[in-house]
């Protein structure tokens, strides 16, 4: 007998406010990654799923990303937080790169009103060194140097933490920007930029 | 064919034999008396309430020579505690007794049980553990509680590995951890995460995959008196099979496929064993099939659970599913893992390691009363011959031997 489910299922979050599918090529890109460099067993399309749904508990990992104001609703912000607490991690990105914008802020709010408040997470966590390398911290995104958005480079991720396990994962590097491109076209990168993205996973699948 | 003289000499011969043996079996009695008279005797009346140390010194008495015959009814009751083999310090009671039986510790009282068996896993026990049916009390000291050490748990990245070394490490285990992420690439968790399990350091491994990693090392481990779990598709590990319960599994799906059924287990798709070899123990089935078994392999203990993705039961079972997951985990862990009794855990010949000789004495007060002292007497007395050496109607019956022999022999003309 096969297994019923692969190992891993990229699932990306839809939630009732905000864009929330405002990156469609990410999932295919780290799918892609993780088959690409590990031998984790990975469903080859990716799946959406509501963040106010019991499916939720299929997925311990699950993507959120968008530009827009988001606003859990009662049963997304219930729903979340007994995801969390049953060991899922949810990683978030801020497709704005704007620290001073409406996703950043709404979401900050909306993460601390259902799991807890948001940290910096220390760049030598096990996040890093889960699969490749990182001894800087999270890789730095175009975005970030050439200037737009809130024309910082973040030194940090942030993260709500369960003990020393990550529960929610909060990106303002805008990784969604960066990697929201067909898979084909890694070949005319030099770095496959997308290689944070296997740490998350193999973390998340590890840790 | 005899005379009549001939005759009656032989019932006069008959008469004196008699008489003689009648005379033999007075003095008999008279002796016994003047014995009994110089033998003590105590007699008692037992509830089964009584300490170890009085019923032992009953026990001194008999052995020293004065006759104790018991009476009373003592309730059927046996008690024993023991230090549960997980991190979290707790004491599992098992009580055996004809009625209900109410359980207390040096405060007060902890729970009750119904008649027949059962057993509870009690935390922060104070003093001895007393187990109260009718007037019996059987009173147990629970051994000193040992942490066991490391659990090192080998599998591939994936989710099932992620939430068993969640459930452990939340249940109290300290957990290593070799997930294989690529075969030149494993991801190691905890300082003895290499080189497969020590028994030094761990108590336990779990096998989650059937990647053949280890395998002399952990047969090594087994045999010198480590757990082993096989669990998922662990327990289809073919580097294993010597030291598995069964020779060989069959892969069932799940009877259904959401939680809200009755069981949680049937959601989950099983490694059903089969061929179990002729020392494994059945722990568990699912509609007939083998779920979960047992064995001992050496000194070792193993245990072959055949439920996979448990994961799932933690993330979309009810309310309580990451407790019960947790719960599973650790009990599973907790039945094979290798705990070293302490040096200061008073033990006696014929005493289970790990519980002290006192707990054992006390722990079934109408057992131990019977080894001590024998089986009750139904009305207590004295078990020599009491009244006259010799009685009326023996006398009698001699006298009236005597005087017919003596008749008989008159009338035929002999002095």
């Amino acid at each position: 007998m096969g297994r019923l489910m692969p190992d891993f299922t990229f699932a990306t979050a839809q939630y009732d406010s905000g864009d929330w599918d405002s990156a469609p090529l990410v999932p295919a890109n780290v799918i892609d990654s993780v088959a690409r460099y590990t031998a984790i067993d990975v469903a080859p399309t990716g799946v959406i799923v509501p963040l106010g749904s019991r499916d939720l508990f299929k997925y311990p990992l699950v993507y959120l990303t968008g530009h827009l104001p988001v606003r859990f609703s009662d049963v997304e912000r219930t729903r979340l937080g007994e995801y969390c607490a049953r060991g899922g991690m949810l990683f978030v990105d801020d497709h704005n790169h704007d620290v001073d914008g409406q996703f950043h802020k709404t979401a900050w709010e909306a993460i601390a009103g259902a799991v807890g408040p948001l940290q910096d997470l220390p760049n030598d966590h096990a996040l890093y060194r889960s699969f490749f390398r990182f001894p800087d911290g999270p890789p730095t995104t175009s975005h970030e140097l050439n200037g737009w958005g809130d024309n910082l480079v973040h030194k940090h991720l942030q993260a709500v933490l369960r003990g020393d396990r990550i529960s929610v994962l909060y990106s303002s590097k805008d990784y969604s920007s960066e990697w929201n491109y067909h898979p084909d076209n890694k070949r005319f990168f030099s770095v496959d930029n997308t290689r944070f993205g296997v740490n998350i996973v193999v973390y998340a699948l590890t840790s | 064919m005899p005379s009549r003289a001939e005759t009656r000499g032989f019932l006069e011969l008959v008469a004196r034999t008699a008489v003689v043996l009648l005379l033999a079996a007075a003095l008999w009695r008279v002796v016994q008396a003047r014995r009994a008279e110089a033998t003590p005797s105590v007699q008692v009346r037992l509830t089964g309430a009584e300490r170890a140390a009085t019923r032992d010194s009953l026990a001194a008495l008999a052995r020293s020579g004065v006759t104790v015959p018991w009476s009373g009814e003592i309730p059927a009751l046996a008690a024993m505690a023991e230090g549960v083999r997980e991190p979290a310090p707790a004491t599992r009671v098992s009580v055996v007794a004809d009625g209900a039986v109410v359980l207390g510790d040096s405060l007060g009282t902890i729970d009750s049980l119904a008649a027949g068996s059962g057993s509870l896993v009690v935390a922060g026990v104070r003093g001895a553990l007393r187990a109260g049916a009718g007037s019996a009390m059987a009173r147990v000291d629970p051994a000193k509680h040992v942490a066991p050490g490391r659990v090192l748990v080998l599998g591939r990245a994936g989710w099932e590995s992620k939430f068993v070394i969640a459930a452990l490490e939340e249940a109290g285990w300290s957990v290593d951890a070799e997930l294989a992420v690529v075969d030149t690439l494993t991801v190691r968790q905890g300082a003895g995460a290499r080189g497969g399990p020590r028994l030094g350091t761990h108590a336990a491994v779990v096998v989650l995959d059937s990647a053949p990693r280890a395998a002399a090392a952990i047969a090594r481990f087994v045999a010198a008196g480590g757990g082993l779990v096989l669990g998922g598709e662990g327990a289809a590990n073919g580097a294993h099979r010597a030291l598995a319960p069964a020779r060989t599994v069959r892969a069932v799906r799940p009877l259904s496929r959401a939680f809200d059924g009755v069981g949680p287990m049937d959601a989950l798709p099983l490694h059903a064993l089969e061929a179990l070899r002729a020392d494994a123990l059945v722990l568990e089935r699912r509609e007939g099939r083998i779920a979960a078994a047992a064995r001992r392999v050496g000194a070792g203990r193993v245990v072959q659970a055949g439920y996979g993705d448990t994961w799932r039961w933690r993330m979309e079972g009810g309310a309580d599913a990451a407790a019960a997951h947790r719960a599973h985990w650790s009990r599973l862990v907790g039945s094979v893992a290798h705990v070293a009794v302490p040096p200061d855990v008073v033990t006696s010949p014929g005493t289970p390691r790990g519980t002290s000789a006192d707990a054992s004495a006390e722990g079934a007060p109408l057992a131990a009363t019977v080894h001590a002292l024998g089986a009750a007497s139904p009305v207590a007395t004295a078990r020599t011959p009491t009244g006259p050496p010799l009685p009326g109607w023996l006398g009698a019956l001699i006298l009236a031997l005597l005087l017919a022999e003596w008749a008989s022999r008159r009338t035929r003309g002999l002095a």
